[in-house]
């Protein structure tokens, strides 16, 4: 029985504190989004496929090439993650919920409203036209006017807010609440790489709340952080942005390389080569992901010892993730191999990534990187690792873990139609872009002149879009029909090895019914074959031995959210946006104070 | 229900509120010492005495406040090494930050 | 049975440390980045005066300044003290050494606003120069900390008024301590870096 489905309706959802709820909200409000960052890019790609087109205006152009970055990033990739983190991360270590399950309410609320308010920018006419990382001084009062800067500061100020509650309270329950014998090096590497990604999350995620308070005090108290006529510095913007960024890249791609490191081995029926590695390898590129973040800098003059410095940190980083790599291919390599989707999105993770990483460690040079600068190789680049790579990864999560959330089995033949148009459609849209980068076509323009010989491959990118957007289609239908009709799954329909597959699908509220005792990695893979022969499986009573203690829902987190919102609104308005924003304030004290006195 | 080792007709102090009392009184005379040495308008502007003493200085009144007030001497391993590795790394990122920024 | 009693029956956890307590542990650790952040603009700053505008060594009052830092010091004491009071259930003096720190964050609070109006006054604000921009952006951001750790702090003490005896809760106690004592670690760095290096 879908136990956390709505008993009371639209209520239980907005006062919901249970992971499993919050997960599939995060998965919901992040697919959501997802429209909007997905037709933001068919636009822009519609508007490249000839040169000298004027289907979008320059302005508009650039309000979605800002748009469709810092959507996918912030409010498509994080929240998808996010969705990850609240379902697997309790159920693999065994664990009964969050360490905080109030605040995980909390972080969710915060984000989505952050997002919308984002997103409000279209309807006030006012989209920022900043890029996704917002370049001082364009972001100055001088060179932007209006408000619409203001709504992608905001904006991000609040979904960062959300990611750096929720980093906390993950990181307390993956250290706090493992289950009996999962010491650290007995679990599962999703939940190292989500662990790892937490320390990303709130180390980095205080840099750039700084930067942003900066742009807002420059740009309403007039001071002059990064307004080289007061003696500020336009790169200090691009170093603190940077500080956040770099990690923040690191921090969409760990989650997709530990839900990989999950797909992998199950469907090779091989446990994953090398864990200690694995485990080495996460950390190090954790750590030296705060030491690179020059390498978005190159070209602002940083000086030969800097660029130096930046340019060998990076490259190091190339060892650590191709130790990985490697030991994926070591992990497929003499299994029996089964091509179910989820698989096959995994296996194109590590293809599509390890491209993406070769063009990477090109541009970790600096001479090489002022060629390719600011050129369509760099949007090559990221694409393929953040789309061939970690959406493809996140993809394959979906695939293998939606029978364990909905308990139903999401269509193969739908899933392989799906994948085929997502490979074929990314790769046509994005491998071209390296010939465009190498033969000089800039990025973040809203056209190009006919006679530089980028035609060709400017339409194959775009055919390539138009058959992703197919792709994704399918793939909403495909959610839609099996969730409805899809084929019932049973606790563990791929013969998994952790710890979730020994619940019931969709699991119980309470989670485990007898705590769970792990003695090893993969130990519900040894539990269900013992010395090499299947034994019946111990999966997880269906009653409880005592009755289990679940945390009451709460409105709270709700109420806490708005006052934020309405914190943030106050900056919009000139004369009366200081009582906006006094009134936001009093609303988190009086959430806070309620909170606080509640009974959890 | 109070505990014997801090009975309010008991005039004896317990041990650990004589430690936190002793290192009070450390803290305000380092405090002070900061204090008279700033005053010294000689050695003010000397970076070569000013940056390494006073630095101790503050950099013990720092590890007396987390490692005592804030208990970390007691906690596990992990917390130490957690507060103390980030300690350093944020010294690590805001030196490289400060070697590559275009003002100094 | 009062709310913070139900909520964590001293369950088991991994590390050994509470789950609250081990929250603000990392909440403090990532403060360790946003004040790393600021102190470091502060520092690139430095020289930032603007000629013929005031700069720190203009406005600053080292008396005003180490007069607050002992009020914080000694507000520290006294929330280890309370901290004491608030494990061996001693009633009265938990909430008299609860009160002190608030009140202690009253008066810190007091000196800077006192140091903020003496400092305008002078005509050094924030949009004076960028010196000044950078110090009042990490000043008021301390300032600030410490603003949300005396309402805090008041609050312990005002539910210790009203609910007596029934209500020791030492792990909400020695959260609030942990918030306070960094507050004042912070502020022990901000004395040095900022104050005491001014000449420099």
């Amino acid at each position: 029985m879908a136990t956390y489905l709505p008993k009371t309706g639209i209520l239980s959802w907005l006062t919901t504190v249970d992971h499993k709820k919050i997960g599939i909200l995060y998965g919901a409000s992040a697919f959501f989004f997802l429209i909007f960052g997905g037709i933001e890019a068919l636009l822009m790609r519609t508007q490249l496929i000839l040169p000298n087109l004027e289907l979008i205006s320059a302005q508009t152009y650039n309000g979605l090439v800002t748009m469709h970055g810092t959507t996918m990033i912030f409010l498509f990739l994080m929240p998808l993650i996010s969705a990850f983190f609240n379902f697997m991360i309790p159920l693999m270590i065994g664990a009964p919920d969050v360490a905080y399950p109030r605040m995980n309410a909390l972080s969710f609320w915060v984000f989505l409203f952050g997002g919308l308010l984002l997103n409000y920018s279209f309807i006030a006419g006012q989209v920022p036209q900043v890029g996704w990382f917002a370049y001082a001084n364009l972001t100055s009062k001088t060179y932007t006017p209006d408000h619409s800067v203001d709504f992608w500061i905001l904006g991000i100020q609040i979904v960062g807010l959300a990611s750096l509650i929720s980093s906390i309270n993950f990181f307390v329950t993956i250290l706090n609440m493992r289950c009996k014998g999962m010491s650290l090096l007995k679990m599962p590497i999703f939940i190292w790489a989500s662990m790892i990604t937490q320390v990303l999350l709130f180390l980095s995620l205080p840099v750039i709340t700084i930067a942003l308070v900066m742009i807002t005090a420059d740009r309403t108290f007039g001071t002059g952080f990064f307004d080289p006529g007061l003696g500020g510095s336009v790169v200090m913007w691009q170093h603190l942005f940077w500080i956040f960024g770099h990690p923040e890249v690191y921090i969409l791609i760990l989650p997709a390389m530990g839900i990989v490191s999950e797909i992998i081995p199950v469907f090779s029926r091989k446990p994953l080569f090398g864990y200690p590695v694995m485990v080495y390898s996460v950390t190090a590129i954790g750590f030296l992901g705060f030491a690179v973040w020059a390498h978005h800098m190159f070209t602002t003059g940083l000086g030969p010892w800097a660029s130096t410095f930046f340019s060998l940190a990076t490259m190091m980083i190339s060892v650590p993730t191709g130790m990985k790599i490697f030991n994926w291919i070591s992990t497929l390599w003499g299994g029996q191999i089964r091509f179910t989707t989820a698989h096959l999105f995994a296996i194109s993770f590590v293809a599509m990534f390890t491209i993406g990483g070769l063009s990477g460690i090109m541009h970790a040079s600096p001479p090489i990187d002022y060629h390719q600068h600011d050129t369509y190789f760099v949007v090559a680049h990221f694409h393929y690792v953040l789309y061939g790579g970690a959406v493809m990864g996140l993809f394959g999560g979906i695939y293998y873990w939606f029978p364990k959330f909905f308990g139903r089995l999401l269509s193969e033949r739908l899933g392989r139609w799906q994948f085929w148009l997502y490979m074929i459609g990314f790769n046509l849209t994005f491998f071209p872009m390296h010939f465009l980068g190498l033969q000089g076509m800039p990025r973040r323009n809203f056209t190009y002149a006919p006679d530089q010989g980028w035609e060709f491959w400017n339409i194959v990118s775009s055919i390539g879009a138009y058959i992703t957007a197919v792709g994704a289609l399918l793939f909403a239908f495909n959610v839609i029909y099996s969730l409805l009709r899809g084929q019932k799954s049973g606790p563990d329909p791929w013969d998994g090895r952790t710890l979730e597959w020994s619940l019931e699908s969709p699991p119980p509220e309470y989670n485990f019914a007898a705590a769970p005792h792990v003695n090893q990695v993969d130990d519900w893979w040894h539990q269900k074959y013992v010395d090499g022969k299947k034994v019946s499986p111990p999966y997880q009573p269906t009653q409880p031995d005592s009755p289990p203690h679940l945390p009451n829902p709460s409105f709270w987190p709700l109420v806490l959210a708005i006052g934020v919102t309405l914190l943030a609104t106050g900056f919009f308005f000139s004369t009366t946006g200081i009582y906006i924003s006094g009134f936001g304030a009093l609303v988190i004290i009086i959430a806070a104070y309620g909170w606080s006195y509640e009974t959890p | 229900m109070p505990r014997s080792d801090i009975s309010s007709h008991d005039k004896k102090l317990s041990p650990i509120t004589k430690k936190y009392l002793i290192i009070c009184v450390v803290l305000v005379i380092l405090t002070l010492i900061e204090y008279f040495v700033f005053k010294i308008e000689t050695i003010r502007d000397n970076p070569v005495i000013m940056y390494p003493f006073l630095g101790a200085l503050s950099l013990v009144k720092l590890v007396l406040v987390v490692g005592s007030y804030m208990h970390l001497e007691s906690e596990p391993r992990l917390l130490k090494f957690l507060f103390f590795g980030t300690a350093i790394l944020t010294v690590v990122i805001f030196t490289i930050l400060m070697l590559s920024s275009p003002l100094t | 049975m009062h709310p913070t009693e139900v909520v964590h029956h001293h369950k088991q956890t991994n590390t050994g440390v509470d789950d609250r307590k081990l929250g603000m542990w990392i909440l403090i650790i990532s403060e360790c980045f946003l004040f790393g952040t600021l102190i470091t603009n502060f520092l690139i700053h430095k020289k930032s005066v603007k000629p013929g505008t005031p700069g720190g060594i203009d406005v600053f009052d080292i008396e005003i300044t180490t007069w607050s830092t002992f009020v914080l010091l000694m507000s520290s004491v006294a929330m280890v003290l309370a901290l004491q009071a608030c494990k061996n259930r001693a009633l009265r003096p938990f909430q008299f050494w609860t009160f002190l720190v608030a009140l202690g964050g009253l008066i810190f609070l007091g000196f800077q606003y006192y140091e903020f109006s003496h400092f305008l006054h002078n005509d050094f604000g924030f949009t004076t120069n960028l010196f000044a921009s950078s110090f009042f952006l990490l000043t008021g951001c301390h300032g600030l900390h410490v603003l949300v750790g005396t309402l805090w702090l008041s609050t312990i003490g005002i539910t210790s008024l009203i609910r007596g005896d029934r209500w020791f809760s030492p792990v909400s106690v020695e959260i609030a301590g942990l918030y306070w004592h960094f507050v004042d670690v912070v502020w022990i760095v901000i004395f040095t870096v900022v104050y005491l290096y001014i000449y420099l």
